[in-house]
């Protein structure tokens, strides 16, 4: 096989930046936490990846950041920019609270149902806002940033209203009734599910797609070079639309996996930031599918394990100053090399 | 009569800083996608203000001054360092609405309420004259006056300002600083005189709202003016109405429907307008040949 020695080195220090600086922010937040470090990373550590529990829980929470991040890469591609993958998320877990419960269906019908209304829902969102920007240059970040918005409006509506589920005056949430265990996605290993393997499938899928079909190879290149790609005869608005829908509808899908996957039910805050969080993990992978689900297992680390220090008295925020210094940490490779430029 | 009108504008500070802090930027040609973060960590700022010194106006300046600060990296990483300024804008959004939501408990333990409010006439307060005057300024620099135009040319063609003799680096820096000043204005204006306390992503995409106003008044002083008063008069009056318990929709929907306005008025204004007043280099490093 042919391995790039120097491709490999730069990928595997890109890799050891990141870890470090993620340990660097770590030790800096523990600290004016006014935390024991040494107890803060034991936490840490047992609750990722030092025990087979800790990482049952990291691949649980990958799986709608793959999807997610798998689903913005294709928009990415295009040049299309679709932030809105929150929205999209609460729009996929809507569809799917919806067929499972209101429907009638039942069973593996229901499940596969509700995937497909799903990516329906998320690919109309995106489609939207993509055949808004393709057709008109209308800017594509605010719309999809807002329609997100919109969406999980629609959601905490739902949840509190017309689905609302009472269960007794003990009842502290809202969200709807349980998913019945028919149409849940089977287990795994507690806590894993099998949507695990969806996400991955969907990962390999895009790669396929982006990288063998035709329709694949015309997203490139209208991402790439708009112009280029009119001059040879493809359509950029049809393209562009398209990515959008496809890019929207898989997007949904990791909304479907956390009803079918984890949650078993919709409720408040279901989307978890999960749509926000898989925009870095798109762009540091390169817009990738095949390495998304490797970026999206060291940003679930960080998640999960950020989520396990709040029982050791950290902020719950951490995960989100984590998030935005991931970004920044993403850029390092880029940074480093602009200010190599200026010195020069 | 007027003190209703007052009422229903008491968004217009919050909406017209930020959106003059991003058109600023804009103009010179350099993207500021994070003011909704920015807003995020000038509440924060604001709040840390009015919490050491009890004075509202200490607030602001804390906000001013603090995002400054962050107006300093967004320069010198898109700027100087000439860095993707959508993917840095995303990176500082989530960092300073992090930042501010972590800082927040570890900075005032327990939290506070600010049992304060800026003063004025007839139900308007002195920051929605002062936002008046910089849109005022604003519109006189641009039009009128040297830096105005240095500005201008360095978001329209940075080379030929180069050539004029303009220094397009040190120009998109002063208006990157001083644009995201303007937005923490803003955002502890939102904090200290508005919501009077501090709530995590509690500027709940106003800064978004902003962004599109730029869009929506075709990069022109009047016209971002217009569509501040306008989006924050539907902010001002579904406020009122869900205060006053008249509900067309669920509440749920209520608090979104100027966020639907600005998807509907940004999508017609883009099928249905002339192309815009958009600064041809904007989003574009300059890069001397």
């Amino acid at each position: 096989m042919n391995v790039d020695l120097n491709k490999l080195k730069s990928w595997a220090l890109e890799v050891a930046v990141i870890i470090a600086s993620i340990v660097l922010v770590l030790v800096i937040t523990i600290s004016i936490s006014g935390l024991d470090l040494g107890r803060a990373f034991g936490v840490f550590i047992s609750s990722t990846f030092g025990s087979t529990t800790g990482l049952l829980f990291v691949l649980r929470r990958a799986t709608p950041l793959i999807i997610a991040a798998v689903g913005l890469s294709v928009a990415f591609t295009s040049s299309f920019w679709n932030i809105g993958a929150e929205g999209q998320i609460a729009l996929g877990g809507i569809a799917t609270a919806g067929v499972c419960l209101f429907t009638g269906l039942t069973g593996g019908i229901a499940i596969a149902v509700a995937f497909i209304a799903s990516f329906l829902f998320g690919a109309g969102y995106a489609g939207v806002a993509g055949y808004l920007k393709a057709k008109w240059d209308v800017n594509d970040i605010v719309i999809t940033m807002l329609m997100s918005l919109v969406a999980i409006a629609l959601l905490n509506y739902l949840i509190a209203k017309p689905w609302y589920w009472w269960e007794g005056p003990s009842g502290l949430y809202s969200r709807t009734a349980p998913i019945p265990a028919s149409e849940q996605m089977p287990a795994l290993a507690y806590p894993l599910n099998s949507m695990f393997i969806v996400a991955i499938a969907i990962a390999i899928g895009a790669h396929y797609f982006l990288s063998k079909t035709q329709i694949g190879y015309k997203i490139r290149m209208v991402g790439d070079n708009k112009m280029a790609s009119m001059v040879s005869g493809i359509n950029p608005i049809k393209t562009m639309t398209l990515a959008a829908l496809i890019s929207g509808g898989i997007c949904a899908l990791g909304g479907t996996a956390l009803v079918l996957g984890e949650y078993f039910r919709l409720q408040g805050g279901i989307t978890g930031m999960y749509g926000f969080f898989a925009i870095p993990i798109a762009l540091f992978c390169r817009n990738k599918p095949a390495v998304i689900p490797f970026g999206a297992f060291l940003v679930a680390i960080v998640m999960e394990g950020a989520l396990s220090l709040t029982s050791v008295g950290m902020s719950n925020r951490l995960s989100d100053v984590m998030l935005g210094t991931l970004f920044i940490i993403i850029f390092l490779p880029d940074l480093i090399k602009a200010l190599k430029r200026r010195l020069s | 009569m007027i003190e209703i009108i007052a009422s229903i504008l008491s968004y217009f500070p919050v909406i017209g800083l930020s959106a003059l802090g991003g058109l600023l930027s804009q103009k010179a040609g350099v993207y500021n996608i994070s003011i909704e973060g920015f807003m995020a960590f000038g509440t924060l700022a604001g709040l840390l203000g009015y919490y050491y010194t009890g004075s509202l106006w200490i607030g602001l300046l804390f906000g001013f001054i603090l995002l400054m600060i962050f107006g300093v990296l967004l320069a010198f990483l898109t700027v100087s360092l000439k860095l993707d300024q959508i993917v840095i804008g995303f990176t500082l959004w989530f960092f300073a609405e992090g930042l501010a939501g972590f800082l927040y408990p570890l900075l005032v333990p327990g939290g506070f309420k600010v049992p304060d409010r800026f003063g004025g006439v007839f139900g308007f307060d002195s920051i929605f004259f002062l936002t008046i005057v910089l849109f005022a300024l604003a519109f006189i620099i641009f039009r009128w006056t040297r830096q105005g135009l240095a500005v201008r040319v360095s978001g329209e063609s940075p080379a030929v300002a180069d050539i004029a003799g303009i220094n397009v680096q040190k120009t998109r820096w002063i208006t990157v600083v001083l644009g995201s000043g303007l937005i923490g204005i803003s955002g502890a204006y939102l904090a200290v005189h508005i919501l009077q306390g501090f709530n995590y992503m509690m500027v709940a995409g106003y800064g978004w709202v902003a962004f599109a106003v730029i869009l929506f008044g075709r990069w022109s002083a009047l016209g971002v003016l217009g569509g501040s008063l306008f989006f924050s008069a539907l902010i001002g009056i579904q406020t009122r109405m869900q205060v006053a318990g008249i509900l067309f929709v669920p509440s749920e929907f209520m608090v979104v429907l100027p966020h639907i306005a600005v998807i509907i008025v940004l999508s017609l204004a883009g099928i249905l307008g002339k192309k815009s007043g958009m600064p041809s280099a904007l989003g574009i490093p300059y890069k001397r040949e």
